[in-house]
């Protein structure tokens, strides 16, 4: 175990001490992520299931010749890595997850 | 090109794909955590084809167009869940890889005790699920089979083949560990990329003319493929959306799946994962367009058996030397899949129930039992398909729901709600699975047009949490501890972060 286990808990370690606030506002952050991450969720659902229950179930008009529905689930695998990107790229700036100094310990 | 000589040629393939497998993976096997997750140093790129190999098995290649080809578009299912879980697990599976190596967790079993501080519940966890896992082998099994006598004319011993197959993968998982099984997947994944994408282009043009004519002919000869619930009168859309949930839900918490989120040198790798992983289910929409044109091509009857209906199309379609590809391919998709599954519940087995009954065993001969356990386990799994293929069926049927099942306790209440107790999840679990068995083996699925596993698992959610308010929790301190790196309530200042910070006491 490296030295930062061995503050334990309720010690402020140091390295952040130059914003008082900072304990407060990591947990703000990771909220945010997770808001974050629940609204990507509920997008790819609507996407995929939400559609399929409002107009995708049906075959015209028909999409470069394909039938709708099986054009709907071409279509939508190619917009998922748009939002889940979105998402990343959020993520990589705002989740404090991210900080190794959470999970180098000992490597 | 005799039958015989085809099927021993990809026999002999599979063989040294095998062995290139063992031969570039074995350097990790010192201990559980290199065999078992490669010691958390694996990169995006062979965590993508682990991923990938779990997820598309011989089920994608013959199930899925099987699946298009009885029941339509009721097969699209199949293109969303993964997507679902996919979406589910940009967040989860980073976590956990947090909490994993923070506290040394190669297993769910080990998370799920390490959260709920209680040892007979990742004991209970580690040996249901370990016996669920087994039904799952067997799918992989019963998918060489079908490869086996499409190929083989019924000429060749199925059994024989089976035998030789997944002993060939019982020494391949020994000796290569999961970075063994990693490459072999990704040589697995190419080839089955290959497969699909010339069958896929192929079709159109040589039995319709063109991608334009197939779709059109579709419209005009099998319109009730094409929409929901169509030619399955009970598959409507409330079911695709129940049956989307739960098994969105529910990937993760297969036991080798949640494993490979154990395998990844970072978090980040994981997150990356999710976005890229979506491209891949364009393979599945591939595979629902052959088992769709099958349909056309081979007329819509009962009694071809929907999981035959590619290899029919390739014999019928390619030249014989081409057929040995797609059979390489698909017996690949069969055999290397199942490793992670045997090598996860060997590992359930010999750390998560053998040691934590007996704590004096020692991680040495924890781990050789491990490693040996994977012999006994495959044996056990192939006399099951063999002997008993109709109880096969009956667990298969529930598996699905009854993993689906942890899903409170790994996810609701092992990452998100404090107030969870082991008690709860116990209880919820148990009533999941009572009800998913009984709607399921009663024929009651869907029930009502809902996925009786969603039925199950709202019931499970709801004594879950009733239970858990009135059993005490896991004190505040412990999972203050617990979550601690996962859920950091401090954020470093930009542009000041990372390990080498100096660290003043």
């Amino acid at each position: 175990m490296s030295r930062l286990s061995q503050l334990g808990r309720g010690v402020t370690p140091l390295y952040h001490t130059e914003n008082a606030f900072s304990e407060m506002k990591g947990g703000i952050f990771v909220k945010r992520s997770i808001t974050a991450w629940v609204v990507t969720v509920i997008v790819i659902l609507l996407l995929y299931l939400g559609a399929v229950a409002l107009f995708a179930n049906r075959i015209h008009p028909t999409i470069l010749g394909m039938p709708f529905l099986y054009a709907w689930y071409v279509l939508v695998p190619l917009l998922n890595p748009v939002a889940l990107g979105l998402l990343y790229i959020y993520d990589r700036r705002h989740n404090p997850q991210n900080d190794p100094i959470h999970w180098t310990e000992g490597s | 090109m005799n039958t015989a000589l085809v099927l021993g040629v990809s026999l002999v393939v599979v063989f040294l794909v095998a062995l290139l497998g063992v031969f570039l993976g074995r350097g990790r096997n010192k201990d559980i955590e290199g065999w078992l997750v490669s010691g958390r140093k694996m990169g995006s790129f062979l965590v993508w084809f682990l991923l990938g190999s779990e997820i598309y098995t011989a089920f994608t290649f013959e199930g899925l167009a099987g699946y298009a080809y009885k029941n339509g578009s009721a097969a699209f299912y199949n293109v969303a869940l993964n997507d679902v879980a996919y979406a589910i697990g940009f967040l989860v599976l980073p976590t956990i890889w947090i909490i994993g190596k923070r506290f040394g967790y190669v297993t769910q079993s080990d998370f799920v005790a390490g959260r709920y501080q209680s040892k007979p519940l990742g004991v209970f966890v580690a040996l249901t699920s370990a016996i669920i896992m087994i039904a799952y082998i067997d799918l992989n099994i019963t998918g060489l089979e079908a490869v086996i006598k499409v190929i083989g004319h019924g000429a060749i011993s199925t059994t024989w083949s089976e035998v030789l197959g997944f002993l060939i993968l019982a020494l391949a998982v020994f000796f290569g560990g999961i970075q063994g099984n990693a490459i072999q997947a990704a040589i697995k994944d190419i080839l089955m990329f290959i497969a699909i994408g010339v069958m896929f282009f192929v079709i159109p043009f040589h039995y319709f003319g063109s991608f334009g004519h197939m779709y059109g002919s579709f419209i005009k000869q099998i319109p009730s493929h094409l929409t929901l619930p169509g030619v399955s009168k009970h598959l409507g859309v409330m079911w695709l959306i129940t049956t989307v949930l739960l098994n969105g839900v529910g990937q993760w918490m297969w036991p080798q799946w949640f494993g490979v989120a154990f395998t990844a040198k970072n978090p980040r790798t994981l997150k990356l994962q999710s976005v890229f992983m979506p491209f891949y289910q364009l393979v599945k929409v591939a595979v629902i367009t052959i088992g769709l044109s099958a349909v056309v091509i081979l007329g819509f009857s009962k009694h071809i058996n929907g999981n035959n209906v590619v290899m029919m199309l390739a014999v019928k379609t390619f030249p014989e030397w081409f057929v040995v590809l797609f059979t390489i391919a698909a017996m690949l998709s069969a055999i290397i899949p199942a490793g992670p599954i045997i090598m996860t519940s060997s590992s359930l087995i010999a750390k998560n129930v053998v040691q934590a009954l007996k704590p004096t065993t020692t991680e040495k001969s924890m781990y050789t039992l491990t490693r040996v356990l994977v012999f006994p386990l495959t044996i056990i799994a192939l006399f099951l398909t063999i002997v008993a293929p109709s109880l096969i069926v009956q667990i298969l049927l529930v598996a699905y729901d009854f993993i689906s099942q942890l899903f409170p306790a790994v996810i609701v209440g092992g990452l998100f709600w404090r107030r969870a107790t082991k008690q709860g999840v116990l209880t919820g679990i148990i009533t999941g699975w009572v009800i998913a068995a009984v709607l399921v083996l009663t024929k009651n699925d869907p029930f009502h047009g809902i996925n009786a596993g969603l039925v199950a698992l709202v019931a499970n959610l709801i004594v879950f949490t009733v239970v858990s308010y009135l059993t005490q929790p896991v004190s505040a301190d412990y999972l203050d501890t617990f979550f601690e790196h996962a859920f950091p309530r401090t954020k470093l200042p930009r542009g000041n972060r990372g390990p080498q910070l100096p660290i003043s006491e």
